[in-house]
């Protein structure tokens, strides 16, 4: 976990064109970075550091494929001989890097990072989280959709994050947030000392983006008021239009569910863990036939008490990041945070 | 407000009163100037939500199936009246297609037309206001209309003018059936439909070779997460157990690992791209000589694959081999389940 | 290395193209070793979906044979199976998949001589396009 080493600040200053050459000397890591795919903006493993972009609000799909992909082979069982098998293990993945990525998403990261570590051990999870390292750049254009701001996240805010960058005009300012990030940045010539108005410039950019984000939301009391709206009749108004697909759970940043199956590849089974959504009908399907969440009512409101209630009975901490893709990408148009609001303002 | 949207709140408000509909689907404002949500009405008090506007992209018909497979709580009688719908042109080729499969009958909905000169992409608009610095807090007491040629955005004592091709979904440019085809009430002045489909689009992947097509194809099918937006939002998409789910098999102590292994599925939870593709093959196999190309799996596609050149293809095959036309006819007996002596044959040895 | 031997699933109607294999084996024909007949009740019976499948499970062509028309065992069957296969044919190639993976043929209970030739022009034609890998489940080895 990243908070047992945590650092005194230290902080740089590094040109923004020396950052292609920071990015090329971490030749030892695999490195994910946002690029544009024809209008698409997408987490790839980079290959040439020139397709990087820095200029984007967020990618359209949260990277937390890197350290839970949608796809991952858990064991491979293959015949030995005749009446054996032999069961094997992945090998343990590369190390990576993780640059651009948003204060948000790496709060997300931070978020399963509690489900993961938690109680026992996801050894899959642990073996690519130890080996990522997260470089965040700050957000200084918020989308108009985000909200991290209600739900304990800010622009700049550094949960999950290894370094953070934010931009401040010709140069990124970094802040090393943990021993790990620190790791990373060895080479003085390209990191140089900060100057007060770095700093101040650094901190008008947060201050700025916050302002852009607008009031936040008061969620104080909302999980204990989501309690009693469980059997609401409400609930309905918000899940008719919903269409019981995936996007949100997929895009989003802290949706963690995922589904294993056996599959079958001629002399050879893999069990393979993918990604799953609560909003799919077969979610709940028992073997019997018995759905005990048969209509999108029950899954709707199961996402939203998931995210507000449930997750901040066992862990404290409101389980969205408020990064709004969930209502920039719904193909009936659901909005979470008027939803929310909704919810926290109305009189029971 | 304009006419239209206010005849709707009259319409509705009047159905509801009379209690001659169960509930009335429409649209309200959506959560920023350039989109518009569906709308569920069942209060006559509520009716002031709905709007229409160039934003109402959704095919609406898509919440009657949808309703059609709700589980009744216990106890509940199932309602007899009817359904209000606000159905555009394009839309009701969506509703003759299901009533000629007998999915949906006539009297189970009651439908309120509105002709249409075209909706607009969200996305398309969003880069345009953002290549022209339009502020979105400007766009909030805007108003945007598509008339004949262009798309005219008046905010603040601006007026900008965007043509038409630039703005509007894919599907419209060429519709050709602007008008609601079956309805109860019809809103809004006729438009004249275009004279014919531009194939274009689909003709341009056709004239690339074998290997580049699959090159084309490689990029976006992988890019692709199965979130099944495309097949969920789908009206001709009906099925209660579909193809590329996992089939419901029960298992016991006595199944073996090979039969759990190769249960009874089509196509595995990995995501990639034979998986992807088969997908999407199977999806369109299933839609030949039904999908009305409303272009909602490509609108709602988070990862931006343009599926409308499947659907399209799909519709240039089936009008070319057998003169088919999906959505014209309710009497028309399905594609598929039916077949001519002369249908074209060439390709089998 | 060996030359490349694909590997071809056939889908065959049981009342004409399946006895139109055992003809040709009862003939004593020789035809290619590639294929794994599947005999199904009708050509009408093959789902694309099957063909689809048999694909991603690493057959590198498939072969659908039933009844000419008119002589379908249960009259229009295949009549069917035409309009479907002639949609994923250009399915399959508009997404770039070439069209000799994927081939139909009548084949009558009475030509065992046929059967052999459409089986030897199959096996070819699949042969000289190499191994599928386009379709092919991601992982499966051979």
């Amino acid at each position: 976990m990243t908070s047992s080493n945590k650092t005194k600040q230290e902080c740089y200053v590094i040109k923004k064109d020396a950052v292609k050459a920071f990015l090329d000397s971490l030749s030892d890591y695999t490195l994910h970075a946002p690029v544009r795919e024809d209008e698409t903006i997408l987490f790839k493993e980079i290959k040439n550091t020139d397709d990087i972009i820095y200029d984007f609000s967020n990618a359209v799909k949260a990277p937390k494929d890197v350290v839970m992909p949608q796809t991952e082979t858990m064991l491979t069982i293959t015949k030995g001989g005749k009446d054996s098998l032999v069961v094997e293990e992945p090998e343990s993945p590369d190390k990576s890097v993780v640059f651009g990525i948003r204060p948000c998403d790496a709060k997300g990261i931070a978020l399963l990072d509690q489900i993961f570590y938690e109680d026992k051990q996801d050894t899959y999870y642990v073996q690519r989280r130890e080996n990522t390292t997260i470089i965040a750049l700050a957000c200084n254009d918020p989308h108009r959709n985000c909200f991290c701001t209600s739900v304990g996240g800010a622009p700049n805010g550094k949960a999950g994050c290894d370094l953070l960058f934010t931009d401040i005009g010709d140069a990124y300012f970094v802040e090393v947030v943990t021993s790990k990030g620190k790791k990373l940045i060895t080479n003085k010539k390209l990191f140089k000392s900060i100057s007060e108005a770095d700093k101040k410039a650094k901190n008008a950019a947060h201050k700025e983006a916050t302002r852009k984000l607008g009031d936040a939301l008061d969620l104080k009391n909302f999980p204990e008021k989501l309690e009693k709206m469980f059997g609401e009749e409400f609930w309905e108004k918000y899940a008719l239009k919903c269409i019981g697909c995936g996007a949100c759970a997929y895009m989003c940043p802290t949706c963690y569910c995922f589904d294993i199956n056996d599959i079958d590849y001629k002399d050879v089974v893999k069990r393979v863990r993918t990604w799953d959504s609560c909003q799919f009908g077969n979610y709940t399907m028992h073997t019997s036939g018995h759905n005990p969440r048969p209509n999108k009512v029950n899954r709707v409101r199961n996402r939203v008490l998931h995210k507000f209630k449930y997750h901040v009975d066992n862990y404290n901490e409101i389980k969205c990041v408020g990064c709004g893709r969930c209502t920039t990408h719904c193909p009936v148009n659901m909005n979470l945070k008027a939803i929310i609001k909704e919810l926290a303002e109305k009189e029971l | 407000m304009n006419e239209i949207e206010a005849a709707i709140q009259d319409k509705v408000r009047s159905l509801l009163e009379a209690e001659k509909i169960q509930f009335f689907i429409g649209y309200e404002k959506g959560s920023d100037p350039i989109h518009s949500a569906p709308c569920f009405v069942k209060e006559p008090k509520d009716v002031e939500r709905l709007v229409w506007d160039p934003f109402c992209a959704h095919n609406l018909v898509t919440f009657i199936i949808d309703e059609k497979k709700r589980e009744l709580p216990r106890g509940e009688e199932p309602d007899s009246r009817p359904i209000g719908l606000l159905v555009k042109g394009c839309d009701s080729k969506a509703m003759i297609q299901l009533m000629s499969e007998n999915k949906i009958a006539r009297e189970e909905v009651y439908i309120i037309g509105v002709c249409c000169n075209g909706v607009i992409d969200s996305t398309k608009l969003e880069k345009i206001l953002t290549e022209k610095s339009i502020d979105f807090e400007a766009l909030a007491e805007s108003d945007i209309q598509v008339d004949k040629d262009s798309v005219v955005i008046k905010y603040k004592k601006e007026k900008v003018s965007i043509a038409k091709k630039r703005v509007l979904l894919d599907k419209c440019p060429d519709c050709m059936s602007p008008n609601t085809l079956v309805y109860d009430d019809l809103l809004g002045d006729s438009v004249e439909p275009a004279d014919s489909r531009d194939y274009t689009s689909v003709e341009e992947i056709e004239a690339l070779s074998l290997d580049k097509r699959w090159e084309f194809w490689k990029k976006l099918l992988t890019r692709c997460i199965r979130c099944s937006a495309c097949r969920n939002i789908c009206p001709i998409c009906y099925c209660k157990e579909c193809a590329v789910d996992s089939a419901h098999q029960v298992i016991t102590p006595k199944t073996t690992y090979q039969e759990k292994a190769n249960k009874g599925t089509w196509i595995e939870q990995t995501v990639d791209l034979p998986e992807n593709l088969f997908f999407h093959l199977t999806r369109m196999l299933h839609m030949a000589g039904r999908c009305i190309n409303c272009g909602e799996c490509e609108r709602v596609c988070p990862m931006n694959i343009p599926l409308s050149l499947l659907t399209r293809k799909l519709e240039k095959e089936v009008k070319e081999l057998f003169g088919y036309e999906p959505g014209k006819d309710v009497d028309a007996k399905p594609l598929m389940s039916t077949f001519e002596e002369d249908d074209p044959g060439d390709f089998i040895k | 290395m060996s030359e490349f031997e694909p590997k071809i699933v056939a889908f065959l109607c049981k009342w004409c193209s399946s006895a139109g294999a055992d003809l040709a084996g009862v003939s004593r024909l020789e035809y290619k070793p590639n294929v794994i007949p599947i005999r199904v009740m009708c050509s009408g019976r093959v789902d694309p979906l099957f063909v689809l499948k048999a694909l991603k499970e690493g057959a590198d062509g498939v072969l659908v044979s039933g009844c000419h028309p008119g002589d379908c065992h249960y009259v229009q069957g295949n009549m069917f199976a035409r309009r479907r296969f002639i949609i994923l044919k250009k399915l399959l190639e508009f997404v770039g998949i070439h069209p000799d993976r994927f081939q139909v043929s009548w084949v009558s209970a009475s030509e065992g001589t046929k059967f052999t030739k459409v089986i030897d022009d199959v096996v070819e034609s699949v042969k000289a396009l190499g191994p599928q890998t386009k379709f092919k489940k991601v992982g499966i080895d051979e």
